[in-house]
Order: structure tokens, then sequence, then C-alpha cells
């Protein structure tokens, strides 16, 4: 058993950490909500759990948005992401990308990771987040406008410095 | 699909890419929490442990109220707290009456009243305290022998009136004794 859960976590752990850290920007508080999510999975256990991967996904959310403070950490925190050096202006824009992210409401950001990293569907992420399925469509229309305009306004700010 | 909708899940799969690239501290399986935390899963679980502390309570409650003292049910009292005579004894409640036999030729007994608790007195008789049986059967004969006016306490009343010598049997049988006598004023 405990080998099953060792190749769940490894599967598992680093996935959930990027998501939470994505929507939270603290990584101390996403390692604490994902390592929560896997003791609250470790309990429920395997069999009981239909579609784990979304499961410890939600669990985490709550966690993080539960212990989250809303101080101005957060966003100084999020200016410091680090991004893979893999070519200076695709590291740029990633950058942009996960600051603009920060720039969203808490449960915006929720929704967009779970549609767009965890690749959930309109009703998975309704059915977990307690929401309409249009509202969940509704929310993302917002959230992508809104990432494409604070997008756009960093590279026009880049392009001003240059 | 809409140009809109296109763009969007471009920005999308844009923004999964960014976020897969994230470098996060990966604790290994080992270290984790859930490896290192006792992880034992609870029997019941916070909720159920409320509602079982919720019925208990409620149980005792129930059960409180079902053994409550009623004014109205008539209840045998102690021979400490009794009063044998009238209410002048009823301040020294605690002590045992006086009685006019000795000790070795009284027997403790009760008498009904009417609409109230029986009431305990002494009456001349003797205890044979070497079985239950025996003990009911001197008891129930002291009873059957008391006479009205020396013996039986004010406002009580002695429904029996027996001949002791005319055989009192007692058989006990657990919690149940079955007493059989013959009365002279039941007629046989």
């Amino acid at each position: 058993m405990i080998d099953r859960w060792r190749e769940v976590y490894e599967r598992e752990y680093p996935r959930l950490l990027r998501a939470l850290l994505a929507i939270g920007g603290d990584p101390a508080a996403a390692e604490d909500a994902a390592h929560e999510a896997f003791v609250k999975a470790h309990r429920t256990g395997l069999d009981n759990i239909e579609k784990l991967p979304a499961w410890l996904f939600v669990v985490g959310t709550r966690e993080a948005f539960r212990k989250a403070s809303r101080s101005r950490r957060e966003r100084d925190v999020w200016a410091s992401l680090p991004a893979r050096n893999d070519g200076f202006d695709t590291a740029t824009d990633r950058a942009d990308l996960l600051a603009a992210l920060g720039e969203l409401p808490e449960r915006q950001r929720a929704i967009v990771v779970a549609r767009y990293f965890y690749g959930l569907s309109y009703d998975e992420i309704a059915d977990h987040f307690d929401i309409k399925s249009g509202t969940v469509g509704a929310t993302l229309h917002q959230a992508t406008l809104r990432l494409r305009q604070i997008q756009l306004a960093g590279r026009l700010a880049r392009g001003a410095m240059r | 699909m809409t140009a809109e909708r296109q763009d969007d899940e471009i920005l999308g799969r844009a923004l999964s890419r960014a976020i897969e690239t994230i470098e996060v501290n990966e604790t290994p399986f080992a270290k984790s929490r859930m490896a290192t935390r006792p992880t034992t899963r609870a029997i019941f679980g916070p909720w159920q442990v409320v509602g079982i502390a919720a019925a208990l309570v409620v149980a005792l409650a129930i059960g409180s109220w079902l053994v409550r003292p009623s004014a109205l049910s008539p209840v045998a009292a102690p021979p400490t707290a009794s009063a044998p005579q009238g209410s002048a004894l009823l301040a020294n409640a605690t002590t045992a009456p006086a009685s006019a036999y000795p000790e070795s030729e009284r027997v403790w007994v009760y008498f009904a009243r009417d609409g109230l608790p029986p009431v305990g007195s002494f009456v001349r008789g003797h205890l044979l305290n070497t079985s239950p049986t025996a003990r009911i059967a001197s008891r129930i004969a002291a009873l059957g022998s008391a006479s009205a006016a020396a013996d039986v306490p004010y406002w009580a009343a002695n429904a029996l009136s027996l001949d002791a010598s005319r055989g009192i049997s007692v058989r006990a049988q657990g919690d149940t004794a079955t007493v059989a006598f013959t009365s002279r004023t039941a007629g046989g």
C-alpha cells in the first residue's frame, strides 16, 4: 500500500504544488496545502476517491484559500516567481503570464488553473467549486480577458523602457 | 470553436506551460507529511463524535426524566426518615422512633395510608432474620397481630388482621417472594 501512495505522491505532488503556487503565490503556503491535501487523501483512502488528481487539487485549493493571508506579502512573492531560463523572450512571457495570473481574484485563479493546468471540464469545475457550469465559462472568459490586458500592459511597459 | 474561444485556449495552454516551469521544492515522499505523520484513520470522525455525544446527553436527559421522583407516586420511606406517629416526630426524622417494646420484641413494618406514602412503625413481634423468607414471614406475622390502638400509626390503617398461628408460607425465587396466608377479615 505504501508503494501505491509513493507512486501517487511522486506523480501528483509536483503538479499539485505548482498549481497551488500559481494560485496562491506563496511557496510555503502552497507546500503546506499540498501536504495537507495528501494527508486528507491518505485518511480518506485511495479506494474512496474518484479522480484523485482533481480531488487533490480541489482539497489543496481549499486548504490554500483557508490559510492564505491576504497580505501584501502575497503580491511581493508573485513578483519574484522564478521561471525556467529557456530563452529570454519565452521566459519573460511566462513570467508575465504568471504575474498576470497573480493579479486575478483568488477564485478566478483557481478556476483558470483547474481548467488549463489540470484540464478539468466545465462540469467538473462546477461540481468541485459548487458553482453553475455557466458561471465557470463566464469566469474563465473574464479571467482570460483580464490576463490578456495585464500581459499586454506588461509588454507595453517593457517596450517603453527599452 | 469561435476565434475568441480558440484564443482563450491558446492562452490557457501558454499559462499551463508557464505553471509547469515553476520551480518547486519537491519534498521526497519519505519526508512528506503523509509519510511522517501517524495517519491512523480515526474510527469516528469529528461530526460522528459530536453526534454520539449529543445522543448520550439526550439519553441521559430522558433517563433522568423517567426516573425522576414523583410527588404523586407513593414510595416507602426508609426507616430512619419516616415518622411513625404524628408530625411531632418529623423534626427528628433521622433518629429511630421510640418504641414501647424492647429491641428483641419488636419488628419494623409499614402501614398503608390513604393518599399518602406508607409509614413505618415498630410493632410487637420477633424478627426471624435467618433467611429472607423467614424475615418476610415474621414481618407479616407481626403486621397481622398488630393491635390497632397501640401499634398502628396515626392516619394509617392496618388492612391485615390475621391469626399468625394459622400459618404463613413464604417462597422466594430470585427477586420475587410469594406469600400465602389466611386472613380472618379476608374470609379465608
